[in-house]
C-alpha cells in the first residue's frame, strides 16, 4: 500500500500489525485505554495554560515510545493534523493583539500572542492524535470490535465492522487502479478537466469494485445464515486497580490543572 | 480538501458537548428510522453501506494533483449512492476511523459529522431533483448537486466556527474565515468536477448504483 500511504497517511496495515503484536501497552485494559483517550480530549480541550499543553503533548509522545512504536512513522503521520492545524490558526496569526514579535511594517505583524496561539492549538491537536494512534495501535481489531459491539446501537455497529473489514479491500483495488495510472504518466501534472476525469474514472472503478464484492459478500453471509447481526464474543478485560488508579490521579491531575491554570503561563 | 477536519483543542468544551449532543440526537433518529423499517435487517444493505464508508474512507486519503493536491470528501458521493439514511451512519463511521487516524478530532466529531451530514443530504436531495424526476444531464446533475451541497457546508463550518469562537482566538474571526472558505470553495469546484464525471461513467456503467439507497437488484 505504498502509493496511497506516501508518509503522511498511516497506513492501516501498519496500524494492525503493531495491535496484534504484543507490546507493553497492548496487555493493557481496552476501556481502560478508551477512558484515557477521552480523558486526552478533554484536558486538551479545556486547560489553556501554554507549559501543561506542553506536558500534555510530551505525556502522548513518552506513551507512544512506551508502547514501542515508531517515532519515524509518527513524525510523517503528524504532517496532515499539523496542515489542518496550521490552516485554522494561520488565518488569525496576524490579528492577534499583544506585543509586535514579528513585523513588516505596512504589511504584516505577528505578535507574541498571535504566536501563543498557534503554539498552544499545535501541542492541543497533537497530544490527542499521538494517544489517538497510540490507543488503536495497541488495541487488536478483536477488541476494538468488542468495543463497537458494546457501544454502537445496531445496525453502526455492524456497517462498522463490516467497513473495517472492507477498507483493505478496497485499499487494494484503488491502489492497483492508482498504480497502473501512475506507471502510464497518470501523476504528471495536467488540465483541471483531464485529471478530474482521470481521478473520476479511477474511483469509480472502486465503486463499482466494491459494489458488487458488497453485493456477492452479502449473499455469501446470507447463505451461511447471516442475519444481519454480527457479535463479538471477545471478552474485554476490566481496568485492573493499578489501571484504575493511573486513570483516577490522572482526572485529579487534569481537574487540578484545569482549576489552578491561572498561575501556570 | 473541501473542508477542514477540526482538530481536537480548537474549539471550547461546551461547543463541543453542544454539537455532540445535536449528532447523538440526530443518529438516534436514524436509529429509530432503521429499526422500524426493517431496512436494518437487510444484509445486502448492511453489506452495501460498509463497502461504501470504506471506500469514503480510503478515497479520503488519495490525493489528487490539482491546485497543489487535494482530498475530496466524498460525502455528496456518498449522498446519490447511498441516500441520507444509510450515509449518516457511514458519516459518522468515516470521522470516527479518520479521528483514530489522525484527520480530525475526537472533540469535534459532533460538528464534522453535521457538515459532512449536510453535504450527504444536501447532494441526495438535489441530484434526486435534477437526475431521477427530470431526467436531466447525470454530468450536470452531479455537478451541480456537489456544488450546492459543499457550498452549504462550507458555509455551515464558517457559521459554527464563528458563533462557537476559536479557542484563544480574539477578534477577527468572520473576516479571516472568509480566506478559508474561499479556499474551501476553490476544492469545492475540483471535487464537483470529479463528482460529475464519477456519475457520467457510473451512469453508462452501471446506472442501477445511482439510486440514491434504493439500489435494484443488477
Amino acid at each position: 500500500m505504498k502509493s496511497l500511504e506516501r508518509g503522511h497517511v498511516p497506513n492501516l496495515a501498519t496500524i494492525i500489525y503493531y495491535s496484534e503484536r504484543g507490546g507493553p501497552l497492548n496487555r493493557a485494559s481496552p476501556w481502560a485505554k478508551l477512558l484515557g483517550l477521552v480523558l486526552f480530549v478533554v484536558a486538551a480541550t479545556i486547560i489553556q495554560s501554554a507549559l501543561l499543553l506542553i506536558v500534555l503533548y510530551i505525556l502522548s509522545v513518552l506513551l507512544y515510545v512506551l508502547g514501542k512504536f515508531p517515532l519515524r512513522k509518527l513524525v510523517g503521520w503528524s504532517l496532515f493534523p499539523v496542515l489542518f492545524i496550521l490552516t485554522i490558526s494561520i488565518l488569525f496569526i496576524f490579528s492577534q493583539p499583544g506585543r509586535p514579535v514579528i513585523a513588516v511594517p505596512g504589511v504584516f505583524v505577528i505578535t507574541d500572542m498571535g504566536l501563543l496561539l498557534v503554539v498552544k492549538l499545535l501541542f492541543r491537536g497533537l497530544a490527542v492524535v499521538n494517544y489517538s494512534l497510540t490507543f488503536i495501535m495497541s488495541t487488536r481489531y478483536s477488541e476494538i470490535s468488542g468495543l463497537a459491539d458494546r457501544l454502537f446501537p445496531r445496525p453502526f455497529d455492524v456497517i462498522f465492522l463490516l467497513t473495517f473489514r472492507f477498507i483493505f479491500v478496497v485499499f487494494e483495488v484503488l491502489e492497483a487502479a492508482l498504480l497502473a495510472a501512475w506507471a502510464r504518466g497518470g501523476s504528471l501534472r495536467r488540465g483541471v478537466t483531464s485529471t478530474s476525469s482521470l481521478y473520476a474514472k479511477i474511483f469509480a472503478v472502486g465503486v463499482v469494485y466494491s459494489f458488487d464484492k458488497a453485493e456477492r459478500i452479502g449473499k455469501a453471509m446470507e447463505a451461511r445464515g447471516f442475519s444481519g447481526e454480527l457479535r463479538s464474543y471477545e471478552k474485554l478485560r476490566s481496568p485492573s486497580a493499578l489501571e484504575w488508579a493511573i486513570l483516577l490521579i490522572s482526572v485529579l491531575i487534569v481537574v487540578t490543572a484545569y482549576m489552578y491554570q491561572g498561575v501556570i503561563p | 480538501m473541501a473542508h477542514i477536519h477540526l482538530p481536537d483543542g480548537v474549539l471550547p468544551i461546551t461547543w463541543v458537548v453542544f454539537y455532540w449532543l445535536i449528532s447523538i440526537a440526530l443518529l438516534g433518529i436514524v436509529a429509530f428510522y432503521l429499526s422500524r423499517t426493517r431496512r436494518s435487517l437487510e444484509v445486502r444493505t448492511l453489506s452495501i453501506a460498509g463497502a461504501a464508508t470504506a471506500l469514503a474512507f480510503v478515497i479520503f486519503q488519495v490525493e489528487v494533483p490539482i491546485l497543489g493536491g487535494i482530498h475530496l470528501n466524498f460525502t455528496p458521493m456518498l449522498g446519490i449512492l447511498v441516500g441520507p439514511v444509510i450515509g449518516s451512519v457511514s458519516a459518522i463511521i468515516i470521522n470516527i476511523l479518520s479521528a483514530a487516524v489522525g484527520h480530525g478530532g475526537w472533540g469535534p466529531i459532533g460538528l464534522n459529522f453535521l457538515i459532512n451530514l449536510t453535504e450527504i443530504v444536501v447532494a441526495f436531495l438535489v441530484f434526486t431533483s435534477l437526475f431521477r424526476r427530470r431526467r436531466g444531464s447525470p454530468f450536470i446533475a452531479a455537478v451541480v448537486a456537489a456544488l450546492i451541497a459543499l457550498t452549504i457546508s462550507n458555509a455551515l463550518m464558517v457559521g459554527a466556527i464563528t458563533v462557537s469562537g476559536i479557542q484563544g482566538v480574539q477578534g477577527g474571526e468572520l473576516q479571516n474565515l472568509f480566506l478559508l472558505a474561499a479556499a474551501n470553495e476553490a476544492a469545492a469546484i475540483v471535487e464537483s468536477t470529479v463528482t460529475g464525471f464519477l456519475v457520467v461513467f457510473l451512469a453508462k456503467v452501471k446506472p442501477e448504483l445511482l439510486g440514491g439507497g434504493k439500489i435494484e437488484e443488477p
